[in-house]
């Protein structure tokens, strides 16, 4: 066994070995004989050694001792150091015992050996501090049963330096003759993270994430206390948003996201603090106002128009469909107000819905012409002989075909809105995938117009790119598979794009503007319509 | 002979002679204050019935990792008693138990058994946990 200390020790001892080997040559010399003192000579000589072996197998057996007390010390101070909690034991001096764990000094943020527990917990409250003092007091006065009672009892949150500890207590009583102390031995947990958590889960129960207003669940459990006589009269607004399934759909989910939250803080700045606004499903809100008779409801319901309208800088006007009921006295079900609401909010919509949509595509149309250089005038002269080649072909004034051509004179380019600035306005010639992202616009458009409601004008925007040979997009359709209106659309499209540019100015004259729309039958155009168009344009 | 009962502290081991099998056993850990005053009663007893007896087993088992340095002193004191007695014919056998756990525990008995002749056993125990 190879033994550390016992190399250490033949070096320890080397001078005391030294004056043992020369007194014992003196002995086994014989030159002291004669002397009288030789026989107590050799007791002393002989004790020495004994004392010097013994020595220095003590020092061996302590020094081992000590390597493994030392390991064992370290080992538990390591399981209290990683323990994450703050471990600590005081006595009745109430001063902090000189062992404990890393997570005190962390949480106090200093050593805290030989400093007042009371004074740490109370972080300068003197009247903690005292109230604390006299509990420990009663604990270590106090018989071992009492005390442990007590104890069970100190289960406490204290805030140490902004953070929220956890202190409980335990009784730890010595039963040693000689360190005959009864200690009290306090483990504090820091729960701060705990109690952020639990704040968060407790207001994402009861609150809309996107919005932070109220949800659902909040309401259910309030309304209960809102039917009392004190909450009369009760009344209660029902709010739909106008239009947030088409910017989900043309603009994406994040542009919805944002017309919902302005919804929400337009409803918190038209309500007052006591009312209870929640996010009731997808695009509903609804509005708990206690004590509040129908004039005053109905102000609100105004207050929140007149906020909407002036939120400005989103994909659409913002706009809520409102229904509104008032419960003057006890017994009406909650259950009939809110259905009195919710009828009155659907006949608001359907009010007000040709109003919405027309704010809509005013809206669309002005974003058109700002973003995307498509001139207003354009679009009008595409309507403008549209209209009138369709007269032409036997078609009356107010026939649906007219009506559908001028809208789609309007609206074939509005999915464009929803198109990146640089590539709509991009000089140089587009990339294959910046075409790919151009073309998207027909798909686009076609969702906006079916959105608002517009679904025969929406099939002729998806169509207007397809070609007679099939070369167009989006489906490569050809022929007669390609709606009639959509066929005259793409002739009168192309021809007023060679004649006139944006600005205005002519292009081209219109003879050889239509020798372009002639070499393009068969592979753009329907032939017998371009014939057509040429009679009527030479009429 | 009176027998010999001492009762086990936080720091100090229980001493008990069994006289039907002359077994005196030592068990329990060791760092009394005062480690001359703890075992000279021990002594005194061993001084006499080694006198009187011809046979004794001691059992010892120190429930390591400490004994304090007053009380490795003792214990030699003992085995130097023991080992006398041995020497003068008397039938003498130490047991000395350390925890299997701790392997400076074993390195400890082999530093109290070294340059004793009489017969001296070393044994493994589970330690108390």
């Amino acid at each position: 066994m190879v033994r550390g200390s016992r190399k250490i020790d033949e070096n320890l001892f080397d001078a005391e070995q030294k004056i043992l080997q020369a007194a014992l040559n003196d002995i086994t010399s014989g030159k002291y004989g004669d002397s009288e003192l030789l026989p107590r000579y050799q007791l002393m000589v002989s004790s020495y050694q004994k004392l010097l072996r013994l020595t220095r197998k003590i020092f061996r057996i302590s020094d081992n001792q000590g390597q493994v007390l030392q390991r064992h010390q370290s080992e538990i101070q390591n399981l209290l150091d990683n323990a994450n909690q703050g471990f600590l034991t005081f006595g009745r001096d109430l001063k902090v015992d000189q062992q404990y764990s890393a997570e005190c000094t962390r949480i106090f943020g200093k050593k805290i050996a030989g400093l007042p527990i009371n004074e740490l917990l109370a972080q300068g409250d003197t009247h903690t501090q005292d109230e604390l003092a006299g509990r420990f007091e009663q604990v270590f006065i106090g018989s071992k049963d009492l005390a442990q009672l007590e104890l069970q009892q100190f289960r406490k949150t204290f805030q140490i330096n902004e953070q929220d500890v956890r202190v409980e207590c335990k009784l730890i009583a010595q039963a040693d003759e000689q360190d005959d102390r009864t200690l009290i031995m306090m483990i504090l947990t820091d729960i701060t993270d705990r109690i952020k958590a639990e704040q968060q889960i407790r207001f994402l129960s009861y609150h809309d994430k996107l919005t932070g207003l109220y949800n659902r669940a909040h309401v259910e459990a309030v309304l209960p206390d809102l039917e009392n006589r004190e909450s009369l009269p009760l009344s209660i607004i029902m709010a739909d948003m106008n239009g947030l399934k088409l910017v989900n759909d043309v603009f994406g989910h994040q542009q919805g996201d944002l017309l919902l939250i302005a919804l929400a803080q337009v409803l918190k700045k038209s309500c007052r603090q006591t009312d209870v606004i929640a996010r009731w499903g997808g695009d509903e809100f609804l509005i708990l106002l206690p004590r509040t008779d129908k004039y005053a409801c109905l102000k609100i319901c105004e207050r929140i128009r007149e906020a909407c309208d002036k939120v400005v800088d989103y994909a659409i006007p913002l706009s809520a469909a409102l229904g509104m009921a008032t419960k003057e006295n006890e017994g009406a079900h909650p259950a009939e107000l809110f259905s009195i609401a919710e009828n009155r909010m659907y006949s608001d919509k359907l009010k007000r819905s040709s109003e919405v949509r027309k704010d809509i595509i005013a809206t669309m149309e002005k974003m058109l012409h700002d973003r995307c250089l498509e001139s207003k005038k354009q679009s009008q002269r595409i309507e403008q002989l549209a209209g009138c080649f369709l007269n032409y072909l036997g078609f009356d004034q107010d026939s649906s075909e007219k009506l559908q051509m001028s809208q789609l004179a309007r609206l074939h380019d509005i999915g464009k809105v929803a198109l990146p600035q640089e590539i709509l306005t991009k000089p140089e010639p587009l990339t294959p995938s910046e075409q790919d992202i151009l073309q998207n616009h027909s798909d686009i458009g076609y969702r906006l117009a079916q959105s608002i409601g517009e679904r025969a004008v929406a099939d002729l925007i998806l169509a207007v790119h397809e070609r007679w040979d099939g070369t167009g997009y989006p489906f490569g359709i050809n022929g007669e598979q390609i709606p009639f209106l959509a066929r005259v659309f793409a002739i009168i499209e192309t021809y007023v794009g060679l004649t006139y540019e944006q600005t205005g100015n002519l292009v081209i004259d219109e003879k050889p503007a239509l020798q372009v729309i002639k070499a393009g039958i068969g592979r753009q155009f329907d032939p017998l319509l371009v014939k057509q168009f040429i009679e009527f344009m030479n009429r | 002979m009176e027998s010999l009962h001492i009762e086990k502290t936080k720091s100090t081991p229980a001493i008990y002679f069994d006289t039907d099998n002359h077994k005196l056993s030592i068990e329990g850990q060791s760092y009394p204050e005062n480690a001359f005053k703890f075992y000279e009663p021990l002594f005194n007893w061993l001084d006499k019935y080694l006198q009187q007896e011809q046979q004794v087993v001691i059992e010892i088992y120190f429930h390591m990792p400490y004994i304090n340095t007053s009380s490795s002193k003792c214990v030699m004191m003992l085995l130097e008693k023991l080992e006398d007695a041995y020497k003068a014919g008397k039938k003498v056998v130490v047991h000395w138990y350390y925890d299997a756990e701790n392997e400076t525990a074993l390195e400890c008995a082999e530093e109290f058994k070294e340059d004793l002749v009489l017969p001296f056993e070393i044994t493994p125990v589970e330690a108390e946990k």
